[in-house]
């Protein structure tokens, strides 16, 4: 079976198997609480059973109301199957407090005593998915966009890094997202601050400091998308081929040459006994196929990998003014780097030392 | 001495916490048992890498304390993350010069952050990363300034040194930062329309050993014409090499929940990351353009799949690297999982690579089952497959506190019959002393 076979199958394999399983459940549910049917009681006023809630200034589930409040009107000894159904109703310990900043006691005069204003879907046996008014909700009236640019989310939202919100518009974190959420940091990070602070950047992103990759201390995060999963060593070459500007945005030199030493593919010190020698035959062979001149032109990330030493490094060896190794400028150099430029830049001068 | 100091300004900074409305720890210690490759220490002819053990030791923690009530800043914030360590056994590898103490440590980030003049000055001091322009995440020990000006303007800058491992526990300064240098600097001014547009032009420069290593000036522009539809831009310019070390555009099209499409271009100039004072810097203009889009499919809740390809133009020839991942929750958002598909064919290797995952939740108890295969195209030393398997099996003791036992395996180029063992016991618990609400 060819790849795209395989591919078709898991696509549709996926897509009938995630889609029958219809709501999703919550295995903590095994008591089966009742939901309130809100749409059997539509003859009453919400706020014959909320009562008080024109006062609060807060949002918390305690807020609900009780049992008791059911027996105003339903006697538990002429209706028991009420009164069961009442003592498997969720109570507000069952639930955790919205990290909200919200008065009803502010909003309620403002739409007229209307709940409907804002509570469009209320709790009922049949109804699937969330009740609780969704953000657009608020931007409706309140015309937050400049705190949303100013990534600004106090303070509606209490303290979204202890509570974050999985986004679900703006900063989807789908796709490519793995590979692509710098380009959205450049130049939003406020927004990202919103959620993350940097001792969670870190976790990825302090390749000088941190002890171990992540998917070696997050074994267990199965789902994130680290990019270094696994068997990395063996096709870091391979993807550092692929796209070598993507490793020396986290990893400078040192980073390469600690390994490539210890594994003595670098020596450090050209010549020594015991290194290896991870070149081709041809490498030092112009017109070669393998020729090293060729490899650098395409790669000259790779090479820093191990020969990254400045004036030790083995390139000065040959490609010195007068060496065996000729000039290894590309096209076009000499017109950004004028000769001037050599008397006044050491790095030029490690090869040219007469100062031409 | 250094790591004195370390350790008192740490101290004092947690002491200081006592008067936050909001802290969170996370303490992970973890105990590691995993076989390592290397050559014979000896420079004798041998050529045959050896298996060793490590057994490393380790505490990494981090501590956040935001809303620490002062008399001078609003919304002032600490933040830590360090970890230390011991090996039991062999040294493990670490970047940097080889190990030679059994002990060791280091600080990721350490930094104070606060507001002023009613949100219009922030300032961050300390071990950080720069995330704004074009300063490559930097990774600085120094200072980070944002001003909000009037019309939705605004201004950063930042100044430091590029983090090296100054604070480990041999106290050296040795570097694997890509931004060597003695210090580094930057900023970016950004303008904002509400809900429209994001741009901004930013600086960013380093100097090392007298030598200037970067000199790059870049611009970055976020548009989002209709709430579903964002472009983004970026361009990276080296003004020493007057060239385009970066560029990047983006449209991303979020139709509703359940799909989205994202199409990208990037142009890279490889060898501009480099220091400008790299001896390498002189040897290479090569050039590689990619071009590729992403899909993201939710058909329903539970169910998602994304597909990623790109065409990589290189100057050694065309590759291409395409993904496809699916991952599902039947039954319920405790029950996982997952495959992964990726074939990524360059011009000098490539490989096929298929995942399998997958976790369960059952009350207090968690396990996950991670299996990894690759396929290379070419050899690698002398091998065409790698295959690993992972599994762990965690359990909340409550409190915050959760204990983890790792288990990994498999067969690889390098390490035949590998074997990884790891025993970790994490501490996560947020404080909150005060909410506003």
């Amino acid at each position: 079976m060819n790849a795209r076979k395989l591919a078709l199958l898991a696509a549709s394999a996926l897509a009938l198997a995630g889609c029958n399983v219809g709501a999703l459940k919550n295995p903590e549910d095994g008591q089966a609480k009742v939901t309130f049917p809100h749409s059997r009681h539509a003859d009453a006023s919400c706020t014959d059973c909320h009562e008080g809630m024109a006062k609060q200034d807060k949002l918390t589930w305690s807020q609900l109301p009780t049992a008791a409040k059911c027996n105003d009107c339903h006697d538990p000894a002429k209706e028991p199957a009420v009164a069961t159904a009442v003592s498997g109703l969720r109570k507000p310990a069952d639930f955790v407090d919205p990290k909200i900043t919200f008065s009803h006691a502010n909003h309620l005069p403002k739409v007229n005593g209307k709940c409907d204003a804002c509570h469009k879907v209320l709790s009922n046996p049949a109804q699937k998915g969330s009740t609780v008014p969704p953000m657009a909700t608020c931007t409706a009236c309140h015309y937050h966009s400049e705190e949303f640019a100013a990534a600004r989310c106090q303070p509606c939202h209490v303290d979204l890094k202890s509570y974050p919100l999985k986004p679900l518009s703006a900063f989807a974190h789908v796709g490519n997202f793995i590979q692509d959420h710098a380009q959205y940091a450049r130049n939003s990070a406020a927004a990202c601050a919103q959620c993350h602070d940097q001792t969670y950047c870190v976790q990825c992103h302090a390749a000088e400091t941190r002890p171990a990759k992540p998917s070696l201390i997050f074994p267990e995060k199965v789902e994130a998308d680290f990019i270094h999963r696994g068997d990395y060593i063996s096709r870091h070459q391979i993807e550092a081929s692929a796209d070598p500007a993507s490793c020396r945005r986290c990893h400078g030199s040192g980073f390469c040459q600690s390994c490539h030493q210890d594994q003595r593919l670098s020596s450090g010190s050209v010549g020594a006994s015991g290194t290896r020698n991870p070149h081709p035959p041809g490498w030092a062979t112009p017109g070669s196929g393998q020729f090293h001149g060729t490899a650098a032109r395409n790669n000259v990330v790779a090479c820093a990998g191990c020969h990254d030493q400045g004036a030790a490094s083995i390139c000065v060896t040959c490609h010195r003014v007068g060496g065996s190794g000729g000039n290894p400028h590309p096209p076009g150099f000499t017109s950004q780097h004028p000769s001037s430029d050599i008397a006044r830049t050491p790095m030029c001068r490690v090869c040219h030392t007469n100062g031409v | 001495m250094r790591t004195r100091s370390a350790a008192v300004v740490a101290a004092l900074a947690l002491a200081s916490t006592a008067r936050a409305d909001t802290v969170e720890v996370n303490s992970t210690t973890m105990l590691m048992w995993q076989q390592d490759f290397r050559l014979p220490a000896s420079t004798a002819t041998s050529q045959q890498t050896q298996p060793y053990t490590v057994a490393p030791l380790m505490e990494l923690l981090s501590v956040s304390a935001r809303d620490i009530q002062n008399p001078i800043f609003e919304h002032f914030e600490l933040e830590m993350s360090t970890w230390g360590g011991v090996d039991l056994s062999d040294h493990r590898w670490q970047p940097g010069p080889t190990l030679t103490s059994d002990f060791y440590g280091d600080l990721d980030t350490a930094y104070a952050k606060g507001d002023l003049f009613s949100q219009h000055l922030s300032l961050r001091i300390g071990r950080q990363n720069v995330i704004e322009g074009n300063s490559r995440m930097l990774h600085l020990d120094g200072l980070e300034a944002v001003v909000q000006l009037p019309q939705n303007f605004g201004v950063s800058g930042y100044f430091g040194k590029p983090v090296a491992s100054r604070f480990d526990a041999t106290g050296t300064d040795r570097t694997t930062n890509p931004t060597e240098g003695d210090y580094a600097g930057g900023g970016r001014l950004f303008y904002s329309v509400p809900g429209l547009l994001q741009a901004g032009a930013s600086f960013a420069w380093a100097v090392d050993h007298g030598e200037l290593s970067r000199q790059d000036v870049g611009a970055d522009l976020m548009i989002t014409p209709y709430r579903s539809l964002t472009f983004n831009g970026f361009l990276d310019y080296s003004l020493y090499e007057a060239g385009i070390a970066e560029g990047t555009v983006t449209a991303t099209w979020q139709m509703d929940r359940k799909l989205s499409f994202a199409a990208d271009y990037s142009h890279l100039e490889p060898d501009l990351f480099l220091p400008r004072d790299s001896i390498l810097a002189v040897f290479s203009n090569a050039k590689q353009d990619n071009v590729g889009g992403t899909v993201h499919f939710a058909p329903c809740r539970g169910a998602s799949l994304d597909g990623i390809y790109h065409v990589l133009l290189e100057a050694g020839g065309t590759g291409h690297d395409a993904r496809l991942r699916g991952t599902l929750h039947p039954y319920s958002e405790y029950t996982t999982v997952g495959t992964e598909l990726r074939y990524l064919h360059n011009y000098d290797n490539g490989y096929s690579e298929a995942r399998v995952f997958g976790s369960q939740k059952l009350g207090r108890a968690n396990f996950t089952l991670d299996l990894q295969g690759f396929y290379f195209e070419d050899v690698v030393n002398d091998h065409r497959t790698s295959l690993l398997a992972t599994a762990t099996a965690g359990y909340d003791l409550g409190g915050g506190f959760s204990a983890q036992l790792t288990g990994g395996g498999g067969y690889s180029p390098f390490i035949t019959d590998q074997a990884q063992l790891m025993a970790k016991l994490v501490y996560n618990e947020t404080y909150h002393f005060r909410e506003t609400r």
